[in-house]
């Protein structure tokens, strides 16, 4: 039954209602009529009108793509992380390049922003056109033209959205084009930078802790930044340059002359490295010897020569980091004052560091020379010595054996002599230590056959006049035929001769006569340069 | 305050957008131009 409830709401719902039809009447027709009366010659505002809607779409769409990356009076550019101050993980301290992220956050913003606006343009002009025509004494007249504007910008806004929309589409296709030449610019010069290591034969080792390393961390070299950049080769962070946190732009082609003006550091130790590391091919030369045989003082004698005097042969040498001439300007104090030097005591847990001189031969490309000096306790102790790593980067050895060692020398000396020696007078029997040196470089995986060994004979100004000595020149043959006869040491020459590709035997002395380097010193350093594949002004 | 990073590289896909935008609009116009001219020769 029916409850007679027909009002809005309640429960059980009412009804179907028929809704109440207005009575008709003659006004509505009629002005309708009216209405395409006057509108129908105005039909003609649509094209012109739909034309400029369309501009002033495409118009509005740009003027918020602007703002959206960042440019114009009003930029609002979408956020974006800054870099970290450290590189972390696989995060480095530099902005990742435009086309390898931020791009793709602006066209993500632009899409938000910047598509709808010709929609939100237009939407604004029809309410202020239908306002504006739809009162008035005129109304029969600026209602249908405002009818006809409208319907020009409707026509308009789609045309002027079908163009925004392929603006976009271009925009993105810009951007994917680019990213692509980029990404394969950047693979092509990371390759080409690759291979030109491998052809130059560039190797680094870290001068501190020895560790062979692939790349590099490198300090931004802005004033006050100091972030530190582990892999700055071409990628994402940048093709040619990357920009550091601080704003600063590096250079990511190290091989191709980037690296000059940054600071390395050892990935392993963080230790600063040498400058031009990674640049230029290394050569390392460890000075091996028992204890007390003049190795400290040897190697001075010869970074003096390199650096100041003429054992470069015509290469002109400088020091490469800080603490390789901080370490060389104080021996080199006592080598010119004629006074001993100490023994060299490895403090625990300290880095043995080299000597590292950049090496400009008259002829050729530059080297880096690490010259490393082994305490003499370590070569004694086998386990130690596994420690020097550096020894397996090393194809060229430099052995001291200290001439007051060998017995006949010693025997022949004058009993004052021998007096004012013995203090300076290695203890440790060669054919030991040299024993323990080539089984420990062997160990470590050094093709011994094709490396080559310097044997310096040392403190030869203490001795070179003693009746053991006489007639025996400065030739490495003279002096190798001396260590296997008189000097009673066949037995090491012959290992010597055995395992390595070439030995060849100097008679040094570290003391300076008159201010000059010895002359063994010089032809020392002559040998070691062209044999390392120098090209300087000396014949071996 | 630092400047924007990105700025040389979002002012140049910018510019393309403008310059394709321009390339574009400049033969619709041209022909709407003729359109306008041939409704008024009728």
């Amino acid at each position: 039954m029916m409850s007679g409830n027909y009002g809005y709401g309640g429960y059980p719902p009412p009804r179907y209602r028929r809704a109440p039809v207005r009575p008709a009447g003659g006004g509505a027709g009629t002005a309708g009529c009216l209405f395409m009366l006057c509108a129908w010659p105005l039909l003609w505002l649509i094209p012109p009108g739909a034309l400029v809607y369309a501009g002033y779409s495409v118009y509005a769409y740009l003027a918020r793509l602007a703002s959206a990356m960042g440019l114009g009076s009003a930029p609002y550019p979408p956020r974006l992380a800054p870099p970290p101050d450290r590189a972390t993980g696989s995060e480095e301290p530099a902005y990742t390049h435009y086309l390898f992220g931020p791009a793709l956050a602006d066209l993500r913003h632009a899409a938000r922003t910047a598509l709808p606006a010709p929609w939100q343009a237009c939407r604004h002009h029809r309410f202020r056109v239908l306002d504006g025509t739809g009162t008035g004494n005129a109304v029969w007249l600026t209602a249908p033209a405002g009818r006809m504007i409208v319907m020009a910008m409707f026509v308009g806004v789609i045309g002027g959205y079908l163009a925004v929309v392929a603006l976009y589409a271009v925009q993105v296709a810009v951007v994917a084009a680019l990213t692509v030449v980029v990404a394969a610019t950047g693979l092509v010069l990371r390759a080409a930078d690759s291979a030109l290591r491998r052809v130059k034969g560039i190797r680094t080792s870290c001068p501190s802790c020895h560790l062979r390393v692939q790349r590099p961390s490198y300090e931004c070299a802005a004033p006050g930044c100091g972030r530190r950049h582990r892999d700055v080769r071409p990628g994402r962070y940048g093709v040619v340059r990357r920009r550091c946190g601080c704003g600063a732009l590096l250079p990511t082609l190290v091989l191709m002359g980037g690296g000059g003006r940054m600071r390395a550091h050892c990935p392993h130790c963080a230790e600063p490295m040498s400058r031009g590391v990674g640049t230029v091919p290394e050569i390392v030369v460890p000075v091996l010897g028992a204890a007390t045989t003049g190795k400290t003082r040897l190697m001075t004698a010869l970074v003096m020569g390199l650096v100041e005097g003429p054992a470069g042969h015509g290469a002109r040498s400088e020091f490469a980091d800080e603490q390789s001439e901080n370490a060389y300007r104080g021996l080199a104090d006592k080598l010119q004052a004629g006074v001993h030097t100490w023994k060299t005591i490895r403090v625990k847990d300290a880095p043995l560091r080299a000597y590292t001189l950049r090496v400009l031969p008259p002829r050729g490309s530059p080297r880096l020379l690490h010259i490393f000096d082994a305490p003499g306790e370590l070569v004694g102790a086998s386990e130690l010595l596994r420690e020097l790593r550096y020894i397996k980067s090393a194809r060229t050895f430099l052995f001291t054996l200290d001439l007051l060692s060998v017995d006949v020398v010693w025997d022949s000396l004058p009993a004052a002599d021998r007096a004012g020696y013995a203090r300076l007078r290695s203890d440790m029997a060669t054919d030991f230590v040299f024993g323990q040196l080539l089984q420990n470089i062997e160990g470590l995986g050094v093709p011994t056959e094709k490396a080559r060994l310097a044997v310096a004979l040392t403190k030869d100004d203490l001795v070179r006049h003693c009746d053991a000595l006489a007639g025996v020149g400065r030739d490495s043959d003279d002096i190798r035929r001396w260590l296997e006869g008189p000097a009673g040491l066949d037995g090491v020459v012959r290992a010597m001769r055995r395992h390595f590709a070439e030995v060849r035997f100097f008679r040094t002395s570290s003391w300076l006569t008159s201010g000059e380097i010895d002359a063994g010193v010089l032809d020392l350093s002559g040998w070691l340069l062209v044999r390392e594949g120098l090209q300087v002004h000396h014949s071996p | 305050m630092q400047t924007d990073p990105y700025r040389p590289w979002r002012l140049a896909v910018f510019l393309v957008v403008v310059a394709v935008a321009v390339l574009c609009a400049v033969p619709i116009g041209l022909s709407f131009l003729r359109y306008l001219a041939s409704l008024g020769a009728r």
